[in-house]
């Protein structure tokens, strides 16, 4: 067990490294830091002299050390287009989008299991049918168009709930937080739908598709021939043994709901690390995309190794053989 | 037969498919009384196993029970409600799977499936139940029975496991057992104590057990009657002894030739040419009679009904009879 | 050795026995069972057909800027109050007919998600091909890196080679190289599906007797990867492309719609509707809705050929 854990880390803290050193090609190489910094009148004198203090002069791999070494004490440098630290910018920003995520997975979870549980066990049902249909249409619309529908629809024409930003926000310390406020909550309700819907039909398909499997198997049919309640067996038999890849999907998925909060986040004028992220792609601002990368890969394989673990605890047999 | 516990009668199944409906089990009958043990045996394929379905009710679509009736103690149960039906399942009706590898919830602890089971069919509370389960892993022969009730199955070896199957299904304490090849699955030092345990629990228990498999062997080791079964029909019926020993069907000779000796308990019925037709394909008239060396013109254009001989009865126009039989069983 | 390599078995040939067998399957029996698969088919056949023949069949051609009149800017399609019967369905904010607009967009679209799969099959093939046949060290690379890519979002992958494309081409040299940077960074956000789908099965086939037999005999590595590895991945590579396609589509949508993929006087579906979105909230809904049900429509549509083809090739995808 011990030494799985030991080699979940060390794979974890490879593909970080990875990671980095794209994160320092991006930062070094991609454009020039200089160039980027100061005006076109800027003497060649000067910019040498920036050239050294910014330590570009240096061995490759010296730059490289210290890029990490930053990295780890969370400075990312300083962003070209805001020309401010890019750790202040981003640390105002989280919170908003550690929110929306939350938000969107929880609804995605909610929501997606019980569906996928409804669809697996009356496959040939016509709300079945009806929802499976559903969410193919949910796969095959984009984000930025079922947000821009549920605006119209929500507020455009309703007006019952507002279409950007984040409403009022409470200050906890160093953290803004919107779940606090009636209008925090309502901002929070159609960006969080937008950004779940495309997660909850991969859940809910998942599910059903497990449930489906898992309904086929000896064990299920003995319990049958056992006579045990429906409920008993979908619930306490299938549903559970649908949950190790569920729960490992749902892990990845979390991952992806933060990527693809960039385009909720623009679509709602969210003002979190996706609408940071955006502007810092279409300025071209590389430190602040570095520092975003860095981050998005730091969050991904911590999920990782928090799904590798809930999967030891749900299923004993992964703790006696060390894989599935 | 009035001492009966479960009786079949002209039961047929049939599978929707694209090309009309396609008949897997073709108007078999059969008994079992109390505390008798029949063997059903036959090719994969025969219509066994969906016998031993059909029985406990779990038939699913696109099969179903097309005509003919199942009765318990007199009671008919292919027509009940689901949820009557599934209160038959288990406390009347108990069936062991093939393989206990994959017949138990590998996420539960055992004493929790047992518990589950015992209480789904019995008002008892939960310190009742667990000691039941106790008592039930003790008589399956599982050691620190109480001990065991918090390991998962993957801590069982695979004849403990199939004990542990065994115990389950005898939970609620069924009058029936239908046993689905539980030794087929199994190392064959195990199968012997498993047949054992077995015979011990039908004589303790007065249950009627229907054993599933296509191992002579384990017919000969447990069960009083057999039934032999070719694509969906039972073609020769009767004690154990008489039809091992003096078989009358053509393809009952044939299943008899094909055990080495009894002393092993490995044989394989493999030594018919040809093989068991597919269920679109059966050739009409007897279902044997490409296969058969004893084939009669007549063979080919009728459907032989079971016929009494001596104490078996036989579906076959040129049984085999008297000393035609030198069968080396 | 009962199969031995004929020394004719080109890559054409085997693409044609391929196909052969597909024909045969019941892929046609089940295409003509669903509507669904039907509908689908014919929704996108025509919306392609007419995307490659915008030029021809287009009223206006909304790329020549000195046509545009502002006077006819924002109008209702022509069946509403105050249309013109000049504008079917109405016109965007620089009086560009919309119709004009969406089937240039559409092709522009279609033709760049068309080549960013083909980036992804010629890639992903490629390196699958090396991995699964060569092994060793190309294999452990090629896959680590597949590995450390799938942690990523394809959009997330997608949106930074786009960035550190803007940054190394700077602002001006971009111009008009905006289709290539998307098509290059949307192929390289899909490379890895069919790089682990080809390498599964080239493992597989690698050790089977007859690509043992034609190695022994001296057949070269690329003649046998050609002629026997790659004809059997072309059910799966099939499958992944068309789901990939809609995948794709929908990628280009969004980075355009995000600001860093066509300009907006380039119409695609993501700037389409992206300059439609500003005018929603004022009510002219048309502007975002023909884009956008057209987007929707073509995706769902891919999809559901996807779906239709996974299932009657039955290839094992996962």
């Amino acid at each position: 067990m011990s030494s799985y854990l030991v080699r979940r880390l060390l794979e974890a803290i490879l593909v970080m490294v990875v990671v980095a050193i794209v994160a320092f090609t991006l930062f070094r190489f991609v454009g020039d830091p200089v160039n980027q910094m100061v005006g076109q009148d800027i003497g060649i004198a000067e910019r040498d002299r920036l050239r050294a203090e910014l330590g570009l002069d240096d061995g490759l791999l010296v730059q490289c050390g210290r890029f990490i070494w930053n990295a780890l004490h969370f400075d990312f440098g300083i962003s070209y287009k805001f020309r401010a630290p890019v750790t202040d910018l981003i640390a105002a920003r989280l919170p908003a989008t550690l929110e929306l995520s939350l938000a969107a997975s929880i609804f995605a979870i909610a929501a997606g299991i019980p569906l996928g549980v409804h669809t697996g066990i009356h496959r040939d049902g016509a709300l079945s049918r009806l929802i499976m249909a559903g969410s193919l249409i949910g796969v095959s619309l984009p984000t930025f168009l079922i947000g821009i529908l549920l605006i119209y629809l929500f507020s455009v024409t309703l007006h019952w709930l507002p279409s950007y930003g984040r409403g009022e926000v409470v200050s906890l310390g160093f953290w803004q937080t919107g779940f606090l406020t009636g209008s925090g909550l309502r901002a929070l309700i159609l960006p969080a739908v937008t950004l779940g819907l495309f997660q909850l039909t991969l859940v809910m398909r998942l599910v059903r598709s497990e449930m489906l499997e898992v309904l086929r198997t000896d064990y299920i049919r003995f319990a049958r021939a056992r006579g045990l309640t429906d409920r008993a067996i979908h619930f306490r038999h299938a549903l559970k043994n649908t949950l190790v890849p569920v729960v490992t999907i749902i892990g990845l998925q979390i991952g992806s709901i933060i990527a693809f909060s960039i385009i909720t986040e623009t679509v709602f004028q969210w003002p979190g690390m996706g609408l940071l992220f955006i502007q810092a792609v279409q300025n071209a601002d590389i430190p602040i995309m570095a520092a975003y990368l860095l981050l998005t890969a730091v969050i991904f394989v911590t999920i990782n190794l928090i799904v590798d673990l809930i999967y030891r605890a749900i299923d004993p047999r992964i703790r006696m053989s060390g894989r599935v | 037969m009035t001492d009966s516990v479960l009786s079949v009668r002209d039961l047929v199944i049939e599978f929707a498919t694209r090309r009309g409906p396609l008949r897997a089990i073709d108007g078999i009958s059969f008994d079992i009384a109390k505390g008798e043990v029949l063997g059903v045996v036959g090719e994969s394929g025969a219509g066994k196993s969906l016998t031993g379905t059909a029985v406990i009710g779990l038939v699913e679509p696109p099969g179903r029970i097309a005509s003919g009736e199942i009765r318990l103690a007199g009671r008919r149960i292919d027509n009940l409600p689901r949820d009557e039906m599934r209160k038959v399942r288990g406390k009347q009706i108990g069936m062991i799977f093939q393989d206990p590898l994959t017949s138990l919830d590998p996420l539960m602890k055992i004493g929790d499936q047992l518990i589950e089971t015992i209480r789904t069919h019995a008002a008892m509370t939960w310190a009742q139940a667990r000691d039941r389960a106790v008592f039930l892993l003790e008589e399956v022969g599982i050691p620190a029975a109480a001990e065991r009730l918090m390991a998962h199955p993957h801590e069982f070896s695979g004849g403990m496991r199939q004990r542990v199957v065994i115990a389950l299904a005898l939970a609620a304490g069924p009058d029936v057992v239908v046993a689905d090849e539980p030794t087929t699955a199994l190392d064959v030092s195990v199968q012997a104590q498993i047949i054992a345990l077995l015979r011990r629990l039908t004589r303790d228990h007065g249950m009627a057990v229907m054993l599933i498999t296509h191992d002579m062997g384990v017919i000969a080791q447990i069960a009083d009657r057999v039934a032999v079964m070719y694509a969906g029909r039972i073609v020769e019926i009767g004690p154990v002894r008489e039809v091992i020993g003096r078989p009358h069907h053509p393809y009952t000779a044939g299943l008899m030739g094909s055990i080495p000796s009894l002393r092993s308990d490995h044989a394989r019925l493999r030594q018919i040419p040809g093989s068991m037709p597919r269920l679109d394909a059966i050739p009409q008239g007897c279902a044997f009679n490409p296969r058969c060396d004893r084939v009669l013109d007549r063979c080919r254009v009728e459907r032989p009904q079971l016929a009494s001989f001596d104490r078996t009865a036989a579906a076959c126009f040129d049984p085999i009879l008297g000393h035609d039989a030198e069968v080396r069983a | 050795m009962a199969e031995t390599p004929d020394p004719d078995a080109g890559f054409a040939a085997a693409i044609l026995r391929r196909f052969a067998a597909i024909a045969e399957s019941h892929l046609l029996y089940s295409f003509t069972r669903s509507w669904v698969v039907m509908i689908a088919a014919v929704f996108a056949v025509t919306i392609i057909a007419a995307a490659l023949a915008a030029q021809w069949i287009a009223p206006t051609n909304p790329l020549d800027l000195a046509s545009l009149d502002l006077m006819d800017s924002r109008l209702p399609p022509a069946w509403m109050e105050g249309g013109d019967p000049r504008f079917l369905i109405g016109t965007d904010d620089q009086g560009r007919d919309l119709l004009s607009a969406l089937l240039y967009g559409a092709q522009m679209s279609i033709g760049i998600s068309l080549a960013a799969v083909g980036v992804a099959i010629l890639l992903g093939v490629t390196l699958g091909l090396i991995s699964g046949y060569f092994g060793g060290l190309f294999d452990t690379l090629i896959m680590r890196a597949a590995d450390v890519q799938l942690t990523f979002p394809a959009i997330l992958t997608a949106l930074l080679v786009n960035g550190a494309a803007r940054a190394l081409l700077g602002d001006q040299r971009l111009q008009g190289g905006e289709f290539w940077v998307l098509v290059v960074s949307i192929g390289l956000a899909f490379w890895v599906q069919y790089a682990r789908t080809v390498r599964a099965s080239t493992l597989q086939e690698r050790h089977r007797d007859y690509v043992q037999a034609a190695r022994l005999i001296g057949v070269p590595s690329w003649k046998i990867l050609t002629g026997h590895v790659l004809p059997n991945v072309l059910g799966p590579v099939t499958v992944i492309a068309t789901i990939n396609l809609a995948l794709a589509i929908i990628t280009e949508a969004t980075l355009s719609f995000l600001g860093v993929g066509l300009p907006p006087s380039h119409p695609s579906l993501g700037t389409l509707v992206r300059v439609g979105n500003d005018f929603l909230m004022s009510g002219e809904w048309w502007i975002v809705f023909f884009p956008g049900v057209v987007l929707a429509g073509l995706a769902l549509a891919v999809n559901i050929l996807g779906d239709w083809l996974r299932e009657a090739l039955n290839p094992k995808l996962r």
